[in-house]
């Protein structure tokens, strides 16, 4: 009777612990939400107001006519999308290519790859920059898809480990029937690969979508503008109109919501994958 | 079909066959990673090489880079204050966030590793951070930093505390950025030491427990001790990245007030795109890339002979 007690006064601090941690994590986004609805005299009341009088939401059809915003939505969507197909099926094919098939060189190459990680993107910025503007891509999609669309590292790895814990009599028997190596790949041992391919994708979609220095360097116009470069204009052009800066935040953090809430499962098991490197 | 195939296996000798068959093997491996290689290449190596060969010269983009020998890496970075001003900074913001950040991630990954109600619903809150840009919730959390009007003075006024100019200040401005950064990363490095905690085995615990041990003693004797892997992990990764902590100092305060929060990725940044020396800040990228690695090997030969522990 008392031990069961004891118990239930433990897991009460805890919840209390929690919940009230919990409210430090949550609200800098319920104040987004609620700042982006106040009018703009409310934004500067003191003491802050937690409920606005009049709920304005008409800041948000502001924030449409002031700002190229729909323009830069699709830039982020458009571009995020892209790069992620591309990352997706290149990782596929090459990790692919490293678990199962032999060539000479096959292990080097690997780990070349792999060694590319280790390099930090301040190393190869400049470069970059430059190479882009060799190629004319400055101020283009292509600046902001292509260094990305190949592929990479990282998801090599992840997507080779995967592959490595499928049975390789599986490719045996689709051998015997009389399967290319592509189709091995393609028909039999890809349909088994969704999950991890799932991690990979919401990975690098959001690694993409919340990109801020590459599309920094590399877009100049308001046309080319991604979300994330669009909304660090914006807080200049409009410092103390807190209210439009906040519904602008808010639609800019919504598919990424929406994209967390609804894959939180491969989300937190990528990167309980990417732990297991260490 | 199937006939000749077979007529013409039995008639070429053997080896041969394997030879093709490996041959064929060779290329469909080289053909399925050559676009990642090229990739990799145009990419990743030939600007690794540039940026070394970059960071010898004088270039502004526009006229021919002038070869300067090492004077990037000595002269011009020894008598650079705001390097060292910015060094001086990157190394306060990691060992504010990295000590801090790591507790707290502990913290919480041990009480959401405990079979409690909603223990989903809480890991999920202190994941949501991670996900958002740092560059939306920057813009709120800029607010809530505001001396004037900001929820946070609001707070300490309750409190019976005088308003502290979080982002105006430059004695506070460097810790509230790093607030800001470890709120923001506390999500990541949970996830990983729940994972590192699934490994811990409980029959260990209750041993542990037969032998009278508290909370305390089985923490610091069994916990700790046998998470070292993720622990090391963690650490290392949440060096990388406050070493190159930028998004959060760009948009909350700019590398100000003064030089307060210049950290020395915003500082070869700004040598890079606002004053175009271009081969003075590839020499900077340098120097932080050797720093990392430098503090990276330390952190390995320190921590790392204690990573792994033979269970059984």
């Amino acid at each position: 009777m008392k031990k069961s007690q004891h118990f239930s006064i433990k897991k009460l601090v805890t919840h209390l612990i929690l919940i009230l941690s919990g409210i430090t994590f949550v609200f800098p986004f319920f104040w987004m939400i609620i700042t982006s609805l106040k009018s703009p005299n409310e934004i500067f009341s003191w003491p802050p107001i937690f409920i606005p009088e009049k709920i304005m939401w008409s800041n948000y059809a502001d924030v449409f006519t002031s700002i190229p915003i729909i323009r830069m939505f699709f830039n982020s969507l458009f571009v995020s999308v892209t790069v992620t197909l591309g990352t997706v099926i290149f990782c596929a094919l090459a990790a692919y290519s490293f678990a199962r098939l032999r060539f000479p060189g096959r292990e080097f190459i690997f780990k070349l790859y792999l060694g590319t990680m280790m390099v930090p993107v301040m190393v190869t910025m400049i470069p970059m920059f430059v190479i882009m503007k060799y190629f004319g891509w400055i101020d283009t999609y292509y600046a902001l898809i292509v260094p990305g669309f190949f592929g990479n590292a990282f998801g090599t790895f992840l997507l080779r480990q995967f592959f490595m814990s499928l049975p390789t009599q599986l490719d045996d028997a689709a051998r015997i029937d009389g399967c290319s190596y592509f189709s091995t790949f393609y028909r039999i041992l890809l349909p088994l690969m969704k999950p991890p391919m799932a991690a990979l994708a919401v990975f690098t979609f959001m690694g993409v979508w919340n990109d801020f220095l590459w599309p920094l360097i590399t877009v100049q116009s308001d046309e080319m503008k991604t979300l994330s470069i669009g909304l660090a204009s914006f807080q200049g052009l409009y410092a103390t109109q807190y209210h439009l800066l906040m519904a602008a935040a808010v639609i800019s953090v919504i598919p990424v919501l929406i994209a967390y809430l609804s894959s939180q499962k491969y989300f937190i098991e990528g990167i309980t994958l990417t732990g297991m490197k260490g | 079909m199937n006939e000749t195939n077979i007529v013409i296996e039995s008639v070429v000798p053997k080896k041969t066959v394997t030879n093709k068959a490996r041959r064929r093997e060779a290329l469909s491996g080289y053909l399925f990673i050559v676009p990642n290689l090229l990739a990799m290449f145009v990419f990743v190596v030939i600007p690794i090489l540039t940026s070394l060969v970059l960071s010898f010269t004088n270039w502004d983009l526009l006229n021919p880079p002038q070869f300067v020998g090492l004077e990037n890496y000595t002269k011009k970075m020894i008598e650079d204050d705001q390097f060292w001003i910015s060094l001086k900074h990157t190394a306060v913001f990691s060992l504010i966030t990295i000590p801090v950040g790591i507790t707290l991630s502990l913290f919480f990954a041990l009480l959401l590793n405990q079979a409690i109600k909603g223990v989903n619903i809480y890991r999920a809150v202190v994941f949501l951070p991670v996900v958002i840009s740092m560059i939306s919730i920057s813009m709120v959390w800029r607010w809530v930093f505001n001396t004037d009007v900001g929820i946070l003075n609001f707070l300490l006024n309750f409190f019976g505390i005088d308003p502290i100019g979080w982002i105006s200040d430059e004695k506070f401005a460097l810790v509230s950025v790093a607030i800001v950064a470890i709120w923001k990363s506390i999500g990541f490095n949970m996830v990983i030491l729940l994972a590192g905690l699934k490994n811990v085995p409980s029959h260990l615990y209750e041993a542990a427990k037969i032998d009278g041990a508290g909370t305390m003693t089985k923490l610091f004797k069994i916990t700790i001790p046998l998470l070292t892997p993720s622990l090391f992990f963690v650490s290392i990764m949440s060096i990388i990245s406050s070493f190159q902590v930028f998004d959060v100092v760009y948009m909350i305060t700019g590398g100000g007030p003064g030089d307060s929060t210049r950290v020395l990725y915003y500082w070869l940044w700004q040598n890079a795109f606002n004053f175009f020396q271009m081969g003075y800040a590839s020499a900077l990228a340098w120097v932080v890339f050797i720093l990392l690695f430098i503090v990276t090997l330390l952190q390995m030969k320190f921590f790392g002979n204690k990573v792994n522990y033979e269970l059984d």
